[in-house]
């Protein structure tokens, strides 16, 4: 239902030409907001496999499901192509390559990504959609469908186990690599004089703090919604709260780097974009906003060690990071697509101010965060909450041994 | 953990006290010929000092030469122990015990000639002090603390003490075994140094708290370091030094020279006090995946700096970019990129040769002679092109006395390397112990798999 | 009030003497377990009592952070002089060096805090052995009286102890 009002407000917008760039600024937002968090989950899952820590086994499904979203945002993202302008009006990183630039790679870009994330989630779940097939007697045609003949022979297990491996490092890559060219294509070239080398990496590291959140999220939801009380235990909370935590002080720290080169420069054609529209006048309140959520609230919270050790602190931390990032997505977005001035101008001239949100833009955040949730929904219910292989792998590698008179966990580190 | 052999503690103990106990004929050899180019420098030095910065190479407008080149890259090798210990040690990764100490010995040795470069930099060292610490009371004239200059001497202390408190903490249950392995006043100088460490359990669940909570409290130090040095150059408007990613950028390029130099220094360390069963080829194995990561990430950082200044279309910062990727700087570039990245990584992408202690070790160094450059390239053609008027660009070329100083500052991190050696063990002894312990073999099938305890 | 030392082989023999200790009424709190690498907590029953490591790091980042205050706010003020258009008390350059000086607090705090917390430097000549460093399990068991010095002698030795120690101590 949400999703329908997020299209009509579509609609409303449609209605009102695609001429003026203005008002689709939270349209802009949303989409990079949903881009973020729906393409950043997955890696969640990688990098703790990467590192055989052996506690991820209950959260790879969580963060990999967000993946379909992916498909929600390939449709925001057709009519973003058509509004951003091309490369000959304004500064790009293209080096002025004529043909199709940057609408057409960028989309190739996208779509890579979101295939690469579909593929890393199949992946991961043949096993599982294997012994769905046999469980249904063949009769579930999606998992006939999609597992092939996976029965479980130990080449079938290698080849995925590296299909995995290798899947999920392009991913990061490709993450990484995307997030810095929608951020350069769609955000910073669109103002005048703005020209800070950290954006890139500010976007992408908030990608990285919304995959952890949004992991953490849809755990906390799945562990709630299918009583996986016995599955998904503080541990993973625990683990990914640390994380999280680091992200979070990572962000910050990005932030700060930025607005010190920027404050202790004192040129006008940075101080007004860095500091009056991006962290102080104009938009402060919102800034703040993003500050808090993203940065003092969870430190003051992830810091001492039983709210990290719980489903609550992490949950919460988790759910503030998320709003700080949507916030941060609008301070991104929303000013790029209001400037009116050339893009090629020297400088900006003024801040841009935020203004509120209208009933359509507040439709189209809804809508698109309701269709988001909608797909991811979806997706749970057709693979299942958990990764079953994952568990027993984790049940085989990850046991409580006695120790003399203590009983302590150990870890099998298979080669 | 795989390879590990299965040893007594008696074993372990006579191992690693070895460097200690024992004196082999190469040591001497090497503690000459480090202390020849310790030599060479003190004369370079007094050159310096007595003449003037006159002696150097440095000239209007490069004002910042082979010195501060040496000072960031030894700052960027002293993050390579806070790397390999405190990260390791948070995510609990089995393979860093017998790197451990090695890597944070090099922080606080590297770190003291980053500083002693600085201060030598200035060409009357003893005047370093007012503009640096605030202790003259007399005059009432104080540190200017919106200097990045002065940031700086506050960050190295900071993390120069840490380092140093960090390397204490873990050899105090090394320095009460070396007293009861020690007799006469060596017993006596370890017995006081350890404070009388008994080893009861309170003691080790304190310690084992302690690593934790001093490797979280500096990581958030070793990046500040890091920043700080780069903010040096960031927070002046110098086109091409004006950049909002520097601090990122230089930590991850710190990380990159500074695990490869753990590298190297681990295969002296094996050969030179035979520590081959502690020290294997599956920690050059880890090491080599944990490097992929940083120099891509570091190609990542490289990459958006460059493309920004091609892109902003602003002459300065064009300008300074285009020397930089025009002869013979261009020769430089090049190689640099090789080695910090199209040699290395590769090369790192198989186990085969990960494994391979000659080859790791060579790669070693060629991504340190990739870092060096790195620093080469970002400060000297920046000031050549300083100022907007052509008039005014400069060049640069090094004197006898700045290389010699180059050369002395790697062999005087050796030979401090060296004589620690001598005095403390340079594997952690009780963490290599607690390995033993902690470890148990599960069977599964037909294979026997190793699992260490996890808390 | 003497104290009993049993030295064990192996940590399995240890553990199995921990527990016949606690049987023949000795608490978790009244038997010392000395080894020359760190065990997995509890695993010899032993209770190593309650610590506040934490609290020092708190206390050392206050007080670093207030003497950070106190150079860059009150050297700047007692000597005003402006440099590069930046106000005299500029927050972002103050905010560097108080970091550091809270960072520098905490991390001196927190050797303090464990050489305190292990009750270090210890200078008591307690019962010892050279040889926990080669990987026996020393037990300090400390007694009332000598009647339960005469019980955890007793106790050490049918466990299978290398050899027992006993000093008395007023």
């Amino acid at each position: 239902m949400l999703f329908l009002g997020g299209v009509a407000g579509f609609a409303i917008r449609l209605g009102a030409g695609l001429e003026d760039r203005g008002p689709w600024g939270y349209y802009a937002a949303v989409f990079g907001f949903l881009f973020t968090v729906g393409q950043a989950a997955p890696m969640v899952s990688f990098v703790p496999r990467l590192a055989r820590a052996r506690w991820h086994g209950p959260l790879t499904r969580a963060s990999q499901v967000v993946a379909v979203a992916g498909l929600l945002n390939v449709l925001l993202f057709i009519p973003l192509l058509w509004l951003v302008p091309s490369s000959a009006v304004r500064t790009t990183v293209w080096f002025d390559w004529p043909w199709g630039a940057p609408h057409f790679y960028d989309t190739i870009f996208v779509l890579m990504l979101v295939v690469n994330g579909f593929a890393f989630l199949w992946v991961q779940a043949i096993p599982d959609l294997a012994a769905l097939r046999v469980q249904s007697g063949g009769t579930h045609r999606l998992a006939r469908l999609l597992s092939g003949s996976f029965i479980g022979t130990p080449k079938q297990w290698k080849v995925q186990r590296i299909g995995l491996a290798v899947l999920g490092g392009c991913y990061v890559m490709n993450f990484i690599f995307v997030q810095s060219l929608i951020s350069l294509d769609y955000v910073m070239t669109l103002v005048p004089g703005w020209k800070s080398s950290m954006f890139p990496a500010f976007y992408s590291i908030n990608g990285l703090l919304a995959a952890t959140a949004m992991t953490i999220v849809v755990m906390a939801v799945i562990r709630r919604f299918y009583g996986l009380q016995r599955y998904i235990t503080v541990d993973q909370f625990w683990n990914v709260a640390k994380i999280m935590l680091a992200l979070n002080l990572a962000w910050a720290y990005h932030w700060w780097a930025d607005f010190l080169t920027t404050w202790y420069g004192r040129v006008p054609r940075e101080t007004v974009v860095i500091i009056g529209t991006r962290s102080f006048g104009e938009n402060v309140w919102l800034f703040v906003a993003a500050f808090f959520c993203c940065f003092v609230l969870p430190l003051l919270i992830l810091m001492w060690n039983p709210w990290r050790k719980s489903v609550a602190g992490p949950t919460v931390v988790a759910v503030l990071s998320l709003i700080g990032i949507f916030i941060q997505r609008i301070i991104d977005y929303v000013p790029a697509y209001l400037n009116t001035q050339d893009p090629l101008d020297h400088e900006l001239h003024e801040a841009i101010a935020i203004p509120w949100p209208g009933l359509p833009d507040v439709l189209i955040i809804v809508g698109g965060i309701a269709g988001a949730v909608f797909l991811v929904t979806w997706a749970v219910k057709a693979l299942g909450p958990l990764s079953n292989w994952e568990m027993q792998e984790g049940v085989i590698l990850r046991r409580n041994e006695k120790f003399l008179n203590a009983e302590v966990p150990y870890v099998i580190k298979p080669q | 953990m795989h390879e590990r052999p299965r040893l007594t503690p008696i074993q372990i103990n006579r191992d690693l006290l070895r460097s200690c106990l024992e004196t082999p004929l190469v040591f001497y050899v090497l503690l000459l010929l480090l202390m020849g180019l310790v030599g060479l420098g003190v004369v370079a030095a007094t050159l310096l000092v007595t003449y003037g910065l006159g002696v150097t190479g440095l000239n209007h407008p490069v004002f910042w030469g082979f010195f501060i080149i040496n000072f960031v890259f030894w700052v960027g090798i002293s993050h390579a122990g806070t790397m390999i210990s405190a990260i390791l040690r948070l995510s609990a990764a089995e393979w860093r015990r017998p790197v451990v100490r090695a890597a944070e010995v090099m922080t606080v040795f590297s770190l003291m000639t980053a500083a002693l470069f600085v201060v030598l930099h200035t060409g009357r060292p003893w005047r370093t002090l007012y503009w640096a610490f605030p202790y003259d009371f007399v005059r009432g004239i104080w540190p200017d603390v919106r200097s990045p200059l002065v940031w700086d001497p506050s960050a190295i202390f900071t993390y120069l003490t840490g380092s140093i408190l960090f390397v204490y903490a873990a050899l105090i249950p090394d320095l009460a075994l070396a007293r009861d392995k020690t007799t006469g006043w060596r017993r006596l100088v370890y017995g006081v140094l350890c404070l009388g460490w008994r080893g009861n359990a309170r003691q080790w669940k304190l310690l084992n708290a302690t690593g934790l909570l001093l490797s979280a409290l500096i990581l958030p130090v070793f990046v500040s370091v890091h920043s700080i040095v780069s903010w040096d150059f960031g927070m002046s408007l110098v086109p091409g030094w004006h950049v909002h990613i520097f601090a990122p950028y230089f930590v991850v390029g710190a990380v990159l020279s500074g695990v490869a130099a753990v590298i190297a220094l681990m295969a002296v360390m094996r050969s030179l006090f035979r520590l081959h069963d502690y020290i294997r080829p599956e920690h050059f194995d880890m090491i080599g995946r944990l490097l992929i990561v940083v120099a891509l990430a570091w190609a990542y950082f490289y990459f958006i700096d460059v493309i920004f200044a091609l892109l902003s279309k602003e002459e300065a910062e064009y300008e300074v970019m285009k020397l930089r990727l025009s002869p013979p700087y261009l020769y430089l570039f090049l190689l640099m990129i090789v080695c910090n990245v199209f040699l290395p990584v590769p090369i790192w992408m198989f186990r085969r040769f990960r494994r391979n202690i000659g080859i790791m070790v060579w790669t070693a160094i060629v991504v340190n002679i990739g870092m060096w450059l790195e620093r080469f390239l970002i400060i000297i053609p920046t000031l050549q092109r300083r100022h907007p008027d052509a008039f005014a660009w400069g060049d640069y070329s090094a004197s006898l006395v700045e290389i010699s100083l180059v050369i002395f500052s790697f062999a005087n991190v050796g030979l401090l390397l060296l004589l620690f050696s001598k005095v403390f063990p340079v594997i952690p002894i009780w963490e290599e112990k607690e390995g033993h312990i902690w470890k148990r073999e599960f069977r599964i099938g037909k294979l026997r798999l190793p699992a260490i305890v996890r808390e | 009030m003497p104290s009993v030392m049993g030295l064990f082989q192996s940590a399995d023999t240890a553990a199995a003497a921990a527990d016949r200790l606690q049987a023949s009424g000795f608490g978790p709190a009244d038997y010392e377990v000395l080894t020359g690498a760190p065990y997995p907590e509890g695993a010899f029953g032993e209770d190593s009592g309650d610590h506040r490591l934490f609290i020092f790091p708190l206390g050392g980042a206050m007080i670093g952070f207030a003497v950070g205050l106190m150079v860059t706010a009150g050297t700047q003020l007692s000597y005003p002089l402006v440099t590069a258009g930046k106000p005299i008390l500029g927050i972002p350059p103050m905010f560097i060096i108080m970091y550091e000086g809270t960072m520098l607090g905490a991390l001196i705090f927190t050797i303090m805090g464990v050489i305190f917390e292990s009750r270090l430097p210890n200078l008591t000549n307690d019962l010892y052995d050279a040889r926990i460093t080669e990987g026996y399990v020393g037990l300090v068991v400390r007694c009332e009286d000598d009647a339960q010095a005469e019980t955890a002698q007793t106790t050490l030795t049918e466990a299978g102890a290398e050899e027992v120690k006993r000093q008395e101590k007023s």
